[in-house]
């Protein structure tokens, strides 16, 4: 994602134009990133929106020293953060479901995969509980370390590296669910 | 769409799979996005509206706005003139009078006026230049008619009505009588005996009719109102911005003649930016290193060794300073003393100038915290360099006020007023700075009953 400096400067100066084109350049990244924190698209979109209001209002900050992208995915993983906090209704260990270990196939030992649609993959992420979506994305894609993310989640770290870990087991489980189901159809075939 | 093979054999497999799958991910937005974010933005720049930015366009459109709906209003209030006799005489009529012309308008007045005067009998008119309102110029006009006297047969019948006789210095006449009045009695061919500052003496077939003016009668009354002001406030600080500040009014008005005395009481919520200087830690990137994975010699060329490398981001935590904005909201409480005059007054509408002093006192205040917008930032320092208001400022307040009557004691009205501010709201501003703000407004007013003197 390359953003020209005019287009900053427009928007710097406020002009609906330039911050039509900014928009345009960043919204289908951005979104695809808010999904992955998101419950779905509706949830996503607020995030988003609410992300590239507080772009536009402190696009002056941008210091250019590093890169627009990161600054801008900066913002709208911190909104949807604070999206994850505001809403937040339980305490966030309590959310830990136990997983039956007998379900868990080791992958090791499973048959390589088929292409998992990437779709699929985000609905699996988006149907997470969300303690788990947020340790998840933060460690996964963010590579925040465990003590960040207890920091940026005010909780421990071992509770962080057990989201993590119950998070992974969980979609460990989608996936072979979803490879099982892909083999029973291909036989009914 | 983005796709993967599951990679197996690997500890993180779940994680690469995720990452490699997901991480440039993009999901084409609805429209309806843009249209929300760009609603959003509009609203933002209108709560921060700045008159500096105003197009001048808007200016011009707005003025032109403004001088059509006052020129409509006097028109409006200017083409309702009546002549009304006095509701004790049990006579009322109405019509025009607005023009020379217009005899066919008058004509009935001055039948019912003529019906009055018998002989032997003395009678009073009121004459009104507009309907009845208070405190405008009033006439009396009395008669003193002897008893008609026997007419010698042979004599000759007089006149009935003779030509209008031309008015006595007609042009010092304009001066101390409106020709309004004037002229229906000169249409009517009535001749105008006499005329001096106070009395018109007319002569009718009946005998002489004298018009009388009299003291305007003073009518005084109360009103309560009750209503809410959107305003813009504009700060000269260190940089110049709008805020909207909302307050509620409750005032009590007394009125006489065309005047009108105002005091109350208002409450308001007052905003500006709060001002800090966050110093915070954070993690950032501030490089990468090529680490070697693996390496083995390659087949063709024994000589050659091939590196299996792999980029790996080096983070270190740095300082950074953040100047942050905060929206901070302080509740006042409004003495207002203001004076007015009413510039026009019809049965339905009447617009009043308003202008006096008004005291604020600072009663409450409520500071935003400052943000900090990375989750993984380490606050070390905040500087707060909001200056502290001061407990007490004063102001001129200039306001037009519109009412529109619903019913005979209730009206609603619109306000819009320009506040100039004496002193500067904080302790760290200088006199040249105080703001000034616009607001309109709205409200209710109720009419108590009026007195008479």
């Amino acid at each position: 994602m390359i953003v020209e400096d005019s287009i900053l400067e427009g928007c710097i100066a406020g002009k609906r134009s330039a911050q039509s084109q900014l928009y345009k350049k960043c919204a289908s990244t951005m979104l695809g990133v808010c999904m992955r924190y998101a419950g779905n698209r509706d949830e996503a979109e607020d995030i988003v929106q609410e992300g590239f209001i507080k772009v536009f209002q402190r696009i002056s900050s941008f210091r250019r020293e590093g890169s627009f992208e990161g600054w801008i995915k900066r913002i709208m993983i911190n909104q949807a953060l604070n999206h994850y906090r505001k809403n937040r209704k339980v305490p966030f260990t309590s959310v830990i479901e136990e997983i039956d270990e007998t379900e868990i196939v080791d992958l090791e030992e499973s048959e390589p995969m088929d292409v998992i649609p990437a779709d699929m993959l985000l609905g699996m992420i988006q149907k997470l509980p969300e303690g788990y979506k947020m340790v998840f994305n933060l460690y996964v894609f963010e590579e925040f370390s465990h003590k960040e993310i207890a920091e940026s989640l005010n909780v421990s770290e071992s509770t962080s590296k057990t989201q993590l870990l119950k998070a992974r087991r969980l979609l460990r489980k989608k996936i072979i669910d979803y490879r099982q189901s892909k083999k029973s159809t291909k036989i009914h075939e | 769409m983005n796709s993967s093979k599951f990679p197996a054999g690997e500890g993180e497999q779940i994680d690469d799979l995720f990452r490699k799958t997901l991480g440039d991910h993009t999901v084409e937005p609805s429209g309806n996005l843009w249209k929300g974010v760009s609603r959003r933005l509009l609203w933002k720049e209108i709560s921060r509206f700045n008159f500096t930015n105003v197009p001048q366009g808007y200016w011009i459109s707005g003025t032109a706005a403004i001088i059509m709906i006052l020129g409509l209003l006097y028109f409006y209030s200017g083409s309702h003139q009546s002549i009304r006799v006095n509701p004790a005489t049990e006579q009322v009529t109405e019509g025009k009078s607005s023009s020379g012309n217009n005899s066919a308008a008058s004509s009935p007045a001055i039948a019912e006026k003529k019906s009055l005067v018998t002989p032997n009998q003395e009678s009073v008119a009121k004459v009104t230049g507009k309907s009845g309102l208070p405190g405008k110029p009033q006439m009396i006009a009395s008669a003193s008619v002897p008893a008609p006297r026997p007419v010698p047969r042979n004599a000759e019948a007089p006149a009935r009505h003779e030509p209008a006789a031309s008015l006595i210095n007609p042009p010092v006449a304009s001066e101390r009588w409106s020709l309004s009045l004037l002229d229906p009695i000169r249409a009517k061919g009535l001749t105008l005996a006499d005329l001096n500052d106070t009395i018109i003496s007319l002569q009718t077939p009946q005998g002489i009719m004298k018009i009388q003016k009299i003291k305007p009668v003073s009518v005084q009354s109360f009103s309560a109102d009750f209503g809410v002001t959107p305003e813009l406030i504009k700060y000269n600080t260190t940089h110049s911005y709008s805020e909207m500040n909302y307050w509620l009014n409750a005032r009590m008005s007394y009125h006489f003649s065309k005047f009108t005395l105002q005091t109350g009481i208002a409450l308001g919520y007052v905003y500006d930016e709060g001002k800090y200087q966050t110093k915070y830690i954070s993690k950032d990137s501030i490089g990468y290193f090529t680490s070697i994975i693996s390496f083995y010699v390659n087949p063709d060329n024994q000589n050659e060794i091939i590196f299996n490398t792999k980029d790996v981001p080096v983070y270190d935590s740095l300082q950074h300073f953040a100047d942050d904005r905060t929206r901070n909201r302080y509740t006042y409480i409004e003495l207002p003393l203001l004076f007015g005059y009413q510039l026009f007054e019809t049965n339905k509408l009447s617009l009043d100038l308003m202008a006096g002093p008004a005291f604020t006192f600072l009663i409450g205040t409520r500071l935003a915290e400052p943000y900090i917008d990375f989750p993984n930032a380490r606050i070390i320092r905040i500087d707060d360099n909001t200056a502290q208001r001061v407990k007490m400022t004063w102001k001129i307040s200039l306001s037009l006020h519109l009412e529109y009557r619903v019913s005979k004691s209730l009206g609603c009205y619109l306000e819009p007023s320009y506040k100039y501010y004496f002193n500067s709201f904080t302790d760290k501003e200088q006199t040249s700075s105080a703001p000034y703000s616009i607001g309109i407004g709205l409200g209710i007013r109720y009419h108590f009953g009026k007195i008479t003197k």
